[in-house]
């Protein structure tokens, strides 16, 4: 589903992701692990075209993602959170998703300014499909709060009921579990397995809480410094003695 | 319709064809330094603007009505009798003190309020200052402020340098702009409480965290910023003519926000660079003979739009897309 | 206290949510509608009309400009420049023998569109590189008119009446205006006088329906896909662009729509004051707009208009009133205090300096301006008795840098 071949991005002289590569196959849940500045933010910002990569390819369903701008991405189903919330604060809930409708049945802007029977006929479209996101996340008791009043766990959750509002194939989340506490952490696993289980949604997830991964991954890519170290299911990666005196640090 | 935009066009072109090049290349020198002269005034009146950017991430439209505001102190001083010294140094030492106080009574309540709001309140202060200067020389004097001037220091006849003449005033002001610059290059760069400045501006919560007493450091960068503005003010002043809307008029405050802007927000070198450009620019557009008045009379506002349409991120940037 | 049970989803949609919300926008219109007429059965003096067609302008552009800087989260310093294109516009359209009508709604249309285009390549950075290009851009505009002889170079040009003897405004205002003030219709100066009040009745009714217009496109705008288009780029615009917004048309749009909208309140304006100059472009215009939008609610509809209220309000009607009302006092023997405040608030500018302090303490006080108060005294009453006062508090959020290097 999602191929990603020789990645590489510099910064500067850095080599924030060097070479890294590796498939998602339709309705996984891949997890990308790693020490902090592995870079696996960075491999989330290069998908959704937020930085341009130096060299490697990167495919989504045959289309090659170099060719699409960064606000064409959800267009092709790709969705993602952000590991700092990246809500639109001064806005309802409500109001919050169906910003993640923007790609589905666009209207003209003159046709919004005079709301024409049809754009009604889309606003209810949205709406429908918005409220099924909040009865699945059960968002319902927060719909027509500001996101800026919100506590920082239910905005984690509302900003995965953004990215599921879009309707994506793919769902990318960057680190759904920081910040969280533990009870959260268990209801936020359950969540992810009936994204895929319920939804159909494939999901490449960033994380470093690893009972969550131990819960919900299929196949694991543990990353260090720019490269990937190992991948396979949790076991054989926690295991891997490269990932073992990376997160250690231990002399090789 | 197209006929006439190729008249036009055709029209304005006509003046390079025309000019007399070689008198224009013989006078070249005289040019550059006139414009180096405007380049660093706008310079001086950058810097204030591009130090609080840097150390509070402010944008501060009211640092042009700051300069206006020691220009008229400057002239209050001066109709008090005071040399012209004592006029820069009262101006730089009393607008300084407001620039502090300034802090102390809004800036340091804006703080965690959005970026939006802080702006707006510069807006309107700028506002409250030109505004309340006319009332206040209405007040003094019964009709609102002219076309006002300082007089300048008696430094003495034109020098000539290799053939260009230069006046030594203008000597005067590159001397303070180069001074100030590489003195607040140092200070922000080199010395603890520059750096600590620096860290408070990226960061002002985890400055706090770090021990950071980043109050009383704003408030030093606002004082400063005033005084540097004062002291650009009271130079302008002694050269040129002012009104009290020079804080944001084409020669004065407008000038150097552009400069900072195009320098890329935050940078003092690209600030300085900038202003040189356009100083030099401007000056060398008014020489030429026969260009529709229109551009050269805004040969630097022409420029200014040209550069941040096709670098609207600036020469210098500092800013890049946020990080997530 | 009232509840509210929503059925549909078209609760949400509609345009008039509630019933409340009708009788209120009912009420307003009607009062609106009704205040010139009783401004001719009262013989209300032509100024004060003036001021009040004044409000409506300002409140169509700061609408406008409402869209750009409370929606969108950009400020432009140089709106004025749009309010004078509006103008400049509208009248050369009409020297160049466009009819009325086509010109009317041509002009917006062009300004919006150039509003479009210089909006674009500079909204590629920060908000700030937008805000001094509209300033540069405002200053350009200022010079370019005065060299444009056509149109009166320095001096500008005299307006013609809004409506004039043909037009049906005239008619219909016409028979009321005299059935109201007992004009002698036989006395021929008097006909001329009508012909000019009706001309700015006509002017009164042209701005209320242009301003209502404008209300309803911001309604369409908020409850539709394109405002929370806007509303997003302003809170966050990495996560717009990665919900599929392309930002720089977004941003761009809004300048065009803003700028449209304050072309067409120029073009009342112009009416309004009866001539057009070079230095009406002034600088002040830009940021009293900026201030009006900003004392009203940044991202409120109601926040333009009562914005536009209070500045006109204090600048127009009350300052020239306190001056008028210690004039008389000291005429009648106030002595030296009544002559002196007299003198002080017919300084010019005062009005403005208070106008922009009031700004201050509102930032200070209440950062969402006029419409947060609204909204806190709207829930008091509704919730009586339990309202608490930190029901609309906001999270501060601290500065972080966006400069990397």
């Amino acid at each position: 589903m999602l191929s990603v071949k020789e990645l590489s991005i510099q910064f500067g002289g850095l080599k924030a992701v060097d070479g890294v590569s590796f498939d998602v196959n339709p309705g996984e849940i891949f997890t990308i692990i790693g020490p902090n500045g592995a870079g696996k933010t960075t491999v989330f910002n290069l998908l959704s075209r937020i930085y341009e990569p130096t060299a490697g390819e990167m495919s989504f369903n045959g289309t090659s993602l170099l060719d699409i701008p960064a606000h064409g991405i959800a267009g092709i189903g790709i969705a993602r959170t952000f590991q700092n919330i990246e809500l639109f604060d001064h806005a309802t809930v409500l109001q919050n998703l169906l910003v993640g409708r923007t790609c589905h049945g666009k209207t003209s802007f003159v046709e919004d300014l005079f709301f024409l029977p049809h754009v009604k006929q889309a606003e209810r479209k949205h709406r429908r499909a918005v409220e099924e996101t909040i009865d699945f996340l059960e968002l319902a008791p927060y719909r027509d709060q500001m996101v800026a009043n919100l506590p920082y766990g239910v905005r984690k959750i509302v900003e995965i009921g953004r990215a599921l509002a879009t309707q994506p194939d793919l769902l990318l989340l960057d680190e759904p579990a920081s910040g969280l506490s533990s009870e959260e952490t268990s209801d936020l696993a359950f969540w992810v397995s009936d994204i895929r289980k319920i939804l159909g949604i494939t999901v490449l997830m960033v994380e470093h809480d690893m009972s969550l991964v131990r819960r919900v991954s299929d196949r694991v890519l543990a990353m260090s410094e720019g490269r990937s170290l190992a991948m396979g299911t949790v076991e054989e990666v926690t295991s891997d003695e490269k990932v073992i005196s990376a997160y250690l640090g231990a002399a090789s | 319709m197209g006929g006439h935009v190729l008249e036009a066009m055709l029209e304005a072109l006509t003046p390079f064809l025309t000019q007399d090049w070689i008198a224009v290349f013989n006078d070249l020198p005289q040019i550059i330094v006139a414009g180096l002269a405007t380049g660093f005034q706008y310079a001086l009146i950058a810097f204030g603007f591009v130090l609080i950017y840097r150390a509070t991430e402010t944008v501060n439209f009211a640092q042009g009505d700051i300069m206006m505001l020691a220009m008229f102190v400057g002239l209050g001083l001066q109709a008090l009798g005071a040399p012209w010294y004592f006029v820069m140094i009262g101006a730089i030492i009393l607008v300084g003190l407001f620039g502090a106080g300034l802090d102390l009574l809004v800036f340091r309540h804006m703080a965690g309020q959005s970026p939006l709001a802080t702006v707006i309140i510069t807006i309107a202060i700028g506002f409250v200052l030109r505004l309340g200067v006319d009332a206040v020389t209405y007040f003094m004097q019964g009709k609102f402020p002219q076309e006002e001037s300082l007089s300048p220091p008696d430094l003495g006849d034109q020098i000539s340098i290799l053939g260009v003449s230069i006046d030594p005033f203008d000597i005067l002001l590159i001397a303070g702009a180069l001074i100030v610059v590489i003195g607040l290059f140092f200070f922000l760069s080199r010395t603890r409480m520059g750096i600590a400045i620096q860290a408070s501006s990226q960061n002002q919560l985890a400055a706090y965290y770090q021990g950071i007493n980043v109050r009383s450091l704003n408030t030093l960068v606002w004082t400063l910023a005033a005084a540097i503005s004062a002291f650009a003010g009271i130079l302008f002043a002694m050269s040129k003519t002012f009104t009290s809307s020079v804080g944001l008029s084409l020669t004065g405050g407008i000038m150097a926000y552009a400069a900072a802007v195009i320098g890329g927000l935050g940078s003092l070198q690209g600030a300085v660079l900038a202003a040189l450009m356009l100083g030099v620019v401007d000056n060398f557009v008014k020489t030429l003979s026969g260009v529709h008045p229109l551009i050269s009379a805004n040969a630097g506002l022409i420029f200014l739009l040209i550069v941040i349409i096709v670098k609207p991120s600036g020469l210098f940037s500092q800013t890049q897309a946020k990080k997530v | 206290m009232k509840f509210l049970f929503k059925q549909s989803y078209d609760d949400d949609i509609k345009l008039l949510k509630h019933s409340g919300y009708i009788r209120a926008s009912a009420f307003f219109f009607l009062l609106a509608a009704l205040l010139p007429i009783y401004f001719m059965w009262a013989g209300v003096d032509a100024t004060t009309l003036k001021h009040v067609i004044h409000i409506l302008i300002l409140s169509i552009c700061a609408s406008g400009l409402m869209i750009l800087t409370g929606f969108t989260g950009q400020v432009s310093l140089g709106h004025g420049a749009f309010f004078a294109l509006g103008a400049y516009g509208m009248h050369f359209l009409l020297k160049m023998g466009v009819p009325w009508h086509f010109s009317f709604f041509l002009t917006p249309l062009i300004i919006g569109l150039f509003g479009y285009i210089i909006a674009r390549p500079t909204l590629r950075m920060s908000g700030v590189t937008l805000a001094i290009t509209t300033l540069l851009f405002m200053l350009f505009i200022e010079q370019a008119f005065k060299q444009w002889g056509v149109m009166g170079g320095g001096n500008g040009f005299k307006t013609p009446k809004f409506s004039d003897k043909e037009s049906w405004f005239f008619f219909v205002f016409q028979p009321i205006a005299a059935a109201l003030t007992d004009h002698d219709p036989e006395n021929r100066r008097d006909v001329l006088l009508l012909a000019r009040s009706a001309s700015k009745y006509a002017l009164y009714y042209g701005a209320l329906l242009t301003l209502v217009f404008v209300i309803w496109i911001m309604n369409n705008l908020v409850r539709s896909r394109l405002g929370r288009t806007l509303i997003a780029i302003r809170d966050s615009e990495v996560s717009a662009r990665s919900m599929g917004v392309h930002l720089n048309h977004y941003k761009s749009l809004s300048m065009g729509l803003s700028a449209a909208i304050g072309a067409l309140a120029g073009i009342f304006n112009s009416y309004n004051d009866g001539f057009v100059s070079p230095e009406s472009v002034n600088f002040i215009t830009s940021i009293v707009l900026l201030l009006i939008v900003v004392v009203g609610g940044l991202g409120s509809i109601h926040g333009a208009i009562f914005g536009a209220i209070t500045y006109v309000f204090l600048r127009e009607i009350l300052f020239p009133e306190l001056a008028d009302f210690f004039q008389a006092w000291a005429n009648n023997g106030g002595g030296q205090v009544a002559e002196s405040l007299a003198w002080f608030f017919n300084i010019g500018g005062l009005g403005d300096i208070f106008f922009a302090a009031l700004v201050l303490l509102i930032l200070f006080y209440e950062p969402l301006g006029l419409y947060a108060r609204w909204k806190k005294t709207e829930a008091f009453f509704q919730t009586f008795p339990f309202y608490r006062a930190g029901t609309f508090k906001r999270q501060r959020s601290y500065n972080k840098t966006e400069r990397l290097k």
